[in-house]
């Protein structure tokens, strides 16, 4: 094992056990992903931004239009995973970063971050990439700008 | 707005450890042994103790809920029926609740609301969880697969790393310090080290927490509660058989609970839970109590971040403040503020998921009536509160008790 394999899980995946059913709108976020683009959502009604993209807002709305993310921002917290869970394990080692980045819009997204070469910091500049995981499978990974 | 009056007449409490094996305890001098179990003689070790202390037979319990916060742990499906019929509490109905960490607590409030609506007037809330048997690695899976199975489990979100990415934002925003985080855990091994229903009972320093294995840095292994196996009980009656039953009622005056997003991302900040603010809130204002009336509490310490977000969300200190105010010796007995889980914790006590909800209210009992450890015994406490998190905030519930 070398590079972490960390991110969404899609049909492709073998591993049934975390598969998650392909959903038009989770394709549609996908196929973003294929583009090199971050889409979210924003309701608008109340004008209520989500990533990752919400398909209904809380205040009721179901009319939601699609809008793309800058994806440079800043790192709003971070973690090094020392103990993995036994189904990350099996495709990572330890430790791996996670990070929280925080677009414009205050929109926040969590992702594996890689590419550190000291200690994160919050508020340190980041950049979120797409990835092509071994699997196949579509994700994304966030690191240092 | 008082709420229905519903009251603990009765409390039963195993001891909490790697029960899977047996254990071989020797403090101070005090030798004790106890067996190896499974869920089945937990529930009895904490079960029979609660209905012989409320005086009453199996005959006087109308219905149960049992609390179990993953059956996966136990390799038992339909384990409320399992519970309630290992028991003796056949015929009648019963059910399990799942609420994750929260489970217990959530039993509480399930049968505190199945007789204030007055379909019942006495029923056991029975809290159990094994959880040792399974490897570290799998127990921390069966936690860390309740994260958002698309957005957060694949990026490798563990359990724990979701409270450290609480403790880095913290640490930046409010100047949480790593002294302080352990200064923490120290507190909760005091107190646990007194507690003879506790898991680890062993004093801790600052250096020993400062210097521990990493687990999801910030966090390190003394930062973070117990895996443990163990059971609580209490039985609940309605004001007028609780009146005739019992001569030391503990009443639950307040009763709050919220919840939250699922994601840690969708949350307006990441220095406190928003849950435990608003559960709070609600048990203050149905109690008429507020902060500075609590003379005891026990807050949710999964991780040593955890509690001090607590000390700041259920207002025993100001907002931002939750790290000095440890320092300060605010969560001591002989401290300027309020006893915080003088049971040990999470931390110390144990966590059974399952269970840890119902031991709080168990040993807030204790406290309230003065039989606890005298070496943990809050002098003159009447005013209880128990704080029970599930998640990171997706579940919260809040209990002011008082006699
Ligand atoms: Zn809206």
């Amino acid at each position: 094992m070398s590079e972490p394999q960390l991110g969404l899980v899609q049909e492709l995946s073998t591993d049934v056990k975390h598969r998650q059913r392909m959903t038009a709108e989770f394709r549609k976020f996908i196929n973003g992903l294929k583009e090199g683009k971050f889409l979210a959502t924003e309701c608008k009604s109340c004008g209520k931004k989500f990533m990752p993209p919400r398909f209904t807002c809380p205040c009721g709305g179901k009319d939601l239009k699609w809008f793309e993310v800058n994806p440079e921002g800043t790192l709003y917290t971070w973690s090094i995973v020392h103990f993995a869970p036994e189904g990350i394990a099996k495709k990572t080692n330890v430790p791996y970063a996670v990070g929280v980045i925080e677009f414009e819009d205050n929109l926040l997204l969590t992702g594996h971050l890689k590419g550190l070469t000291s200690k994160p910091k919050v508020g340190m500049k980041v950049k979120i990439e797409p990835q092509e995981l071994d699997s196949g499978d579509l994700a994304y990974f966030i690191k240092p700008a | 707005m008082a709420i229905p009056k519903v009251a603990i007449v009765g409390i039963g409490h195993s001891k909490y450890g790697k029960r899977g094996k047996i254990i071989e305890e020797d403090i101070e001098g005090e030798k004790a042994a106890y067996p190896a179990v499974t869920i089945r003689e937990l529930a009895h070790e904490s079960y029979f103790p609660a209905i012989e202390h409320a005086g009453i037979t199996n005959d006087d319990v109308e219905a149960s809920v049992i609390g179990i916060a993953a059956e996966a742990f136990a390799g038992q499906g339909a384990a409320a029926a399992l519970i309630a019929d290992e028991v003796g509490i056949i015929g009648k109905p019963t059910m399990r609740v799942e609420t994750a960490c929260a489970t217990g607590s959530t039993a509480i409030r399930t049968a505190w609301a199945q007789i204030a609506s007055g379909q019942f007037d006495v029923m056991a809330a029975i809290g159990v969880e094994t959880m040792t048997w399974v490897s570290t690695a799998y127990a921390t899976e069966l936690m860390s697969v309740a994260g958002d199975h698309r957005w957060e489990y694949p990026y490798g979100i563990s359990f724990p790393t979701f409270y450290s990415l609480y403790a880095a934002r913290k640490m930046a925003v409010d100047g949480l310090t790593r002294d302080q985080l352990s200064a923490v855990s120290v507190k909760s091994h005091y107190y646990g080290y007194y507690n003879k229903l506790a898991h680890l009972r062993r004093k801790v320093s600052i250096e020993d927490a400062n210097g521990a294995v990493p687990i999801a840095l910030p966090l390190r292994l003394y930062d973070c509660c117990l895996i443990s196996d163990g059971a609580a009980t209490v039985i609940l009656a309605n004001e007028e058989k609780a009146k005739k039953m019992s001569s030391d009622p503990l009443w639950i005056t307040g009763l709050g609970c919220s919840s939250d997003t699922m994601r840690v991302t969708d949350r307006p900040n990441l220095t406190n839970l928003g849950g435990s603010v608003r559960a709070a809130e609600m048990a203050y204002k149905s109690s008429g109590r507020s902060a500075k009336d609590i003379n005891v509490a026990y807050v949710h310490d999964c991780f040593s971040i955890a509690e001090i977000m607590a000390y700041e969300d259920l207002g025993f200190c100001e907002r931002g403040q939750g790290g000095k105010w440890t320092e300060e010796r605010g969560p001591y007995i002989d401290g300027p503020g309020v006893p915080v889980n003088v049971d040990g914790g999470l931390k110390s006590k144990g966590h059974p998921l399952g269970a840890t909800g119902i031991g709080q209210v168990v040993d807030a009992y204790k406290q309230v009536f003065g039989t606890a450890e005298k070496q943990r015994q809050v002098p003159d406490a009447e005013v209880a509160l128990c704080h029970n998190v599930g998640q990171h905030g997706q579940f919260v519930n809040v209990f002011i008790l008082e006699p």
